[in-house]
This record gives C-alpha cells, structure tokens and sequence, in this order.
C-alpha cells in the first residue's frame, strides 16, 4: 500500500514544470537588483523607465541583519544588473549573487557594481581589528551613499554597467546620469546653505553611520549612543556620555528611524537638547526618491541643531 | 571518447534550453553604436580605472566618474574577481574559529550527559577561492580531544555552458531536508530536531563523500535542484548493553543508517506569500542500510522466525534498502528594523525494506522563532519522533528557546524542553549554549 503513495518529489516537480509552462518570456526591461532602496533609489535615477529596480533589503530593514533568502535568488538570476553597498557591508548579498550563477551579475561581469569600489573611503580602520571593536568594517566605514556626492559616484557605476548591459540605450543612460549629477549638484547647494549656520556643530548619533553626510556639511560627530558599532548602548555609557554633553553644550540627537528612541529621549532630555529621527533608508517615513531622503535628513539635522 | 560527441550536444541542447528561457545578455559590442555621452560635470582628473561594466573598444567611452579621479581612495579598490571580506586582499584564506559550549540540566537520571558544561567543539574554518569561481571550505571540528575534517569541498559555482548549474565535491553535509546543510552555530535552537537526529543523521548532519549538482530551474519562481551521489556515510551505531550488564554488542544503527553509498535528490522551492517568502522543499535519500540484527532471542534458541500480533519475534538480520523522503516548509517574514519572524517544519519518513521486511516510520517538529530585534530572539518548538530501528518507542517534547546575539557569530541560548522519551515519560531539561566566532566564517545560501 506504501508504495502507491505519490512522491512527494513527483508531486513537487509537476508543480514546477507546470509553472514552467506557464512563465512569461523574458521582459524587455533591464532587471536592476540592488542590496538596498537607497541604491536602488539611485538606479531608478540612473535607468529611468528602461529598467526596473528591485531592492533586496527593504525599507526601514536593518542592513546588518539582512537574511539571504532563495526569493531574492531568483530576482538575481534574472537581473542584467547588481548593486552592491561592499566594504563588507551587504556580505549577505554575495551569498544570492553566488547562489543566482547568473555570469552577468558576478564579480567580473558586465552586470556587477560593487559601488564601493570608487568611493572615497573614510574611517578605514588602521590598527588591528577584533571583535573588541565592535562591527567595525575593515575597508573602512561603508555608509558612503549619505554623502550626495558620493551618490554621483554610485550613479556613475550603474551608468556603466547599463551601457554595458544595454548599449543600445547607452545614450539615455548617459543622459539620465548627467540629469541626476546635475540635479545633486544644484540640490547641493541648497542642503550646504541650509546647514550653513550650524558648520563646525557637533552631534550624538545613535550608530556611527554618518562620517561622510557630517563631513560634506562641515559638521561633526560628538559621541554615539552605541558605545562601540553594533554594541546595544549600556546606561554607564549613556550616563558619561550625558556628562560629557553637558560639558561641551551638545545638544543635538540623532536617530534612524529603525533604532529604539528610548536612549536617545533620555539623553536629550538629561543633556536639554532635541531628538531628530531621520530616515534610515529611502522609503522611510515616506520619503520616495534619493533627493527626498536627503531633504528629510538634512530637515532632521535642522530640527536637533536648531 | 566515443561518448564525447554526444555529451558536447546534450550540453549545447541544455544551454539553449536554459538560454532561451532566461533574460539573453547583450553583448556591448554587437549593438550599434550609441552616441558620445556628454561630458559630466567635475572632470578634474582622468577617468578612473575601468570599471567591470566598460564596453569593449568599439563603444563611445563612458563618461567619467564625478569625483573619484579626484580624490585619494583610502584603500585600494579590491579586485572584482575576489570576494570582499577576511585576509583575502594578502592572498590568505579566510580562516575562523567557532566555538560552541553546550551543557544542561534534567531531571532524567539515565542521562549520563547531564550536569556538564562543556566545550563541545571547536569548528576551524578555512575557505577561499582556488580558481575564478571555483571555491574550496574545510571546516576541521575539534571534539572530544580529537581532530576531524567535518567538511572540505569544492564547489564550483557556475559550470559555464550558459547552464545555472553548479557542483559541489568533496565531503560535505547532504543536501537533505532544510536544515541537514546548516552548521550547529547557524541552528536557532541548542538541541537538534529529534527527528533529525533519530531518522537521519544519527548526530549532527548526514554527511557524504562524494558530490551534487545544484540547478537553478528557469521557472518564475525560485526551485533548485541538488542531485548528489555519496559514498562512505558516516553511520552511527549503538551498542545495545543487555539487561544482564554484559557488555554484548549488538550493532544497531543510528540516523539513516546507510551501509555506505547512497543518493539524495531534492527540491527547493521559494516563492513570496503573505508579506515574506514561503520555502517548500522534498528530498528523498535512498541507499543500502547497515546489516543488523533485529527482534528478541527465542527463550529456547529454536523458535522460528513469526511474526505474531505485529511483533518480531526471534531474530532476524536484514540489510535492508533504506529510503528516506522529507517535506519541509518555512515562512519567514521580516519586519521593522531587525525582526523577523521564522516559522518551520519538516516531515521525515524513514523505510526499511528487505525482503519479506518492511517497517516505516516517521517524525516531524514545528518552529516558530520571532526576532524581537538585533539581539533577541524567542522560539517555540515542538517534536515528535518514532525510532526506526526501534519501532515501538518515540519521543515527543516542546521547548521554549531564547537568544542573545552579542554579534553576528557570538551568542547565548537558553532551550527549555519538556517532554516524554524511551525509559523516561516525563522529562524536563534546561540547555544552555554559548557560541563564539572569531574571524571571516561565511556559508552559503542557508
């Protein structure tokens, strides 16, 4: 009797033949995967309506603790373009990339930007590094894409490897690229004379993620809630660090909109300063576009230093 | 050689099945040429270094970057051929160590592990690449004062012929079941499965020497195949003490209890469902089983072989053909900052056959494990599992599971279990488990 039992494998693989059967031909657009919105929010810059942009991470995700998962395979082995945060950021990501055995979206092919590659680095650690460090990235601090100029270099990398994949439309690519470096240029402008009156200013931040936004605006880093990268705060560091603005007359916090706002209202609150919760990625608090995530963050800035 | 011919077209044919069916590159050179781009604001300094996307001579130059000529990068942009994290820039391999000390307490006295805390291994890593694509692991596990390579493999990840498909060789965990590949560090619990121990691996994993190929199907959702042959299964046996304290063994195999090859096959299926992703996987694993021995003596020595009311009686020695089958299902969604919630089942179904035998028997668990946020994690699970070389007996517990990540790789873990086994109907057990993780330590797709 066992053995007139269906298989279980048999039963599963007419479902996927059928479904075969079933699937649409490949689509004209170019299929951009990125690891998180706020490169695919460049990408969509970039590749305008002839592409379209899939992030893995999802907004609001936090991207330290992203799970590879085989859905997101399948939308790499379909891409004709991958980007990635790198400096051993989005690792999670080479573990789909790997599993896709897609050739044109691997290290070396025309698909694969590694967006980090022609970034300015900053904060690259010099000494040794070990857990006692915290998440420390040893090709130095990746949250390069805060800083507007360095989402001109991210767009450059999509650019060529949109031509690369697409040169039929190299020239829209081009034209999209040059929009939107032109765009950031212009919007530039505005953000640094918003922040202008609070140059030289420093802020307490919950993670160090903000060396490339404080750098380009003239501002600075006064403390952090973690006390050291990925290390959950502990009330003997909130405590000092507390002292420590009272001191230095900082008031100014802030927060991504994924961390926990507990710390950052105690400290405000002991220290007489403002809590300013910003996006965490493009697609938080509604925000849509690069240029809206940016917006809302230098809004934020405003709010704590005000 | 005469073989060779028909090889080479089955590949072409395969290729231009699968090319057809997936998104066709397009080649820089073949299009007609585009227009000069415009020249991008801020060129200061030449372009930089050609990045992996250039077009080939023949395609109008790309337009420079904004502003990396400008500026001095602060390290050296890694190569695009190697992946990005550990020793890799000095040609080293990554090379880690995971630590996992394990130990409980129980209120079962028949349990001579209890009352210990201890390390239970030490797992070294050593991975890399050898060749563009092609990357080798070997995991070397320390336990119990003695050193053994649990894995080291091979896999090549893309075997090329416009195929997605790669292969695996070596010694390897079997592709079998969701969770028969993950290592204990990656497990969300402290104590296997019960199903998983008693029906397939007999310990920690079913492990093989020997190979598999991995297909990615050209379906609109994500389905893998991995077809494996495998020799020299590590069986695990048991020696049986006889109620008269000699110590008689009788050798009775544990987990799958394959003699020594067998073949695995089994399917991955993904799709998104209910705001995450819905995992449905099958596996069947088929091989020849350790000879034992098995039913009761006969009192007199000359009973014959019967079997009466359902059971054995006298003893009989088969070597049966062993197949095992899985279904395995999981839902994971992700939330808000860290949280996540995991929801996981397999069925196993473990069959003995030999002639004039056959006994099959089963077991299942159901997880769910919710991660409140970066650090903590709560988990809920419940087993069921019969034996199958001991037909009449099973085991049944739930357990409350609790996580604190310190980071990625080092954590503490609390499992509450509470259930009913074979000599010991209602047992309570507290396991703790501390991991720690030094170095790169990196595993595929899990």
């Amino acid at each position: 009797m066992r053995n007139n039992r269906p298989n279980l494998l048999g039963i599963l693989g007419a479902a996927v033949l059928a479904a075969t059967a079933a699937a649409h031909p490949a689509r004209a657009a170019v299929s951009v995967v990125t690891s998180t919105p706020d490169l695919a929010a460049i990408a969509r810059e970039v590749g305008g309506d002839l592409v379209t942009v899939t992030s893995l991470a999802k907004p609001d995700q936090n991207y330290h603790k992203i799970e590879a998962k085989p859905t997101d395979v399948i939308r790499v082995a379909r891409a004709g373009v991958f980007v990635k945060v790198g400096m051993d950021f989005d690792t999670w990501a080479d573990a789909v990339v790997s599993a896709a055995r897609n050739p044109k979206v691997q290290p070396g092919g025309p698909g694969y930007v590694d967006a980090g590659r022609l970034i300015r680095r900053k904060a690259v650690p010099t000494g040794s590094l070990s857990g006692a460090s915290g998440d420390i990235h040893v090709f130095g601090n990746p949250h390069y894409w805060l800083d507007p100029g360095n989402a001109k270099v991210v767009a450059y990398q999509i650019d060529l490897a949109l031509r690369a994949v697409d040169a039929k439309n190299a020239a829209r690519y081009d034209a999209n690229y040059t929009r939107f470096a032109a765009e950031v240029d212009r919007r530039m402008a505005g953000w640094k004379s918003r922040l202008a009156p609070y140059k030289g200013r420093q802020v307490v931040a919950y993670h160090d993620e903000w060396v490339y936004f404080l750098d380009r605006f003239g501002l600075g880093a006064f403390g952090y809630l973690e006390p050291k990268p990925g290390i959950p705060p502990s009330g003997a560091h909130v405590n000092r660090l507390i002292a420590r603005m009272k001191g230095a007359g900082v008031k100014a916090v802030i927060v991504p909109s994924i961390y926990p706002r507990r710390f950052a209202d105690l400290v405000a609150r002991e220290a007489g300063g403002t809590v300013a919760v910003v996006p965490y990625s493009v697609g938080s608090q509604g925000t849509r576009t690069y240029f809206d995530y940016v917006d809302a963050i230098v809004a934020g800035f405003r709010k704590a230093l005000d | 050689m005469r073989q060779y011919p028909s090889l080479l077209a089955c590949a072409a044919a395969a290729a231009a099945l699968f090319g057809g069916l997936s998104t066709v590159p397009v080649r820089a050179g073949a299009q007609a040429a585009p227009p000069p781009p415009p020249a991008p604001p801020e060129i200061r300094e030449p372009a930089a270094p050609p990045a992996p996307g250039t077009p080939t001579p023949g395609t109008p130059a790309p337009p420079p970057p904004p502003e990396a000529g400008t500026e001095t990068p602060g390290t050296p942009p890694s190569p695009e051929t190697t992946p990005p994290a550990g020793g890799r820039q000095l040609q080293l391999p990554d090379i880690s160590l995971i630590g996992n000390l394990v130990g409980h307490v129980g209120n079962d006295r028949g349990d001579t592990g209890r009352d210990r805390f201890e390390l239970e291994e030490a797992e070294i890593g050593i991975q890399g690449f050898v060749y563009p694509g092609i990357r080798a692991d070997a995991f070397i596990v320390f336990a119990e004062n003695e050193a053994a390579l649990e894995e080291g493999f091979l896999t090549v990840e893309n075997i090329g012929f416009g195929l997605p498909v790669g292969a695996t060789v070596g010694k390897r965990f079997v592709p079998f079941g969701r969770t028969n590949q993950l290592h204990p560090h990656s497990y969300p619990y402290v104590v296997n499965p019960f199903v998983l121990t008693n029906l397939v691996s007999g310990g920690e994993s079913l492990v093989g020497q020997g190979g598999y190929l991995s297909v990615l199907l050209p379906t609109p959702f994500f389905a893998q195949i991995d077809a494996g042959f495998w020799s020299g299964a590590e069986a695990h046996a048991h020696g049986e003490e006889h109620e008269e304290g000699e110590e008689e063994e009788h050798e009775t195999p544990a987990g799958a209890g394959f003699e020594d090859r067998f073949l695995t096959l089994r399917l991955w299926t993904a799709f998104p469902a209910l705001g995450g992703d819905l995992e449905v996987g099958g596996s069947v694993a088929r091989g020849r089983g350790l000879e034992y021995e098995m039913g009761e003596e006969p009192e007199d020595g000359n009973v014959p072989v019967a079997a009466q009311r359902g059971r054995q009686v006298g003893l009989l020695t088969v070597r049966p053909t062993i197949q095992l089958s899985a279904l395995d299902l999981t839902y994971r969604r992700s939330g808000r900052g860290a949280s996540r919630l995991l929801l996981r089942g397999e069925y196993v179904r473990h069959r003995q056959k030999d002639a004039g035998f056959q006994r099959t028997v089963d077991g299942y668990y159901l997880l769910a494990d919710q991660r409140l946020d970066a650090f903590t994690s709560l988990g809920l699970r419940y087993d069921w599992s019969a034996f199958p070389f001991a037909p009449d007996e099973h085991e049944s517990a739930v357990s409350l599971i609790g996580t604190r990540q310190l980071n990625e790789s080092t954590y503490a873990r609390v499992q509450l279990i509470h259930g009913g086994r074979p000599g010991k109907r209602d047992f309570s057990e507290a396991h703790l488990q501390i991991v720690f993780g030094i170095g790169p330590h990196t595993h595929r797709l899990e």
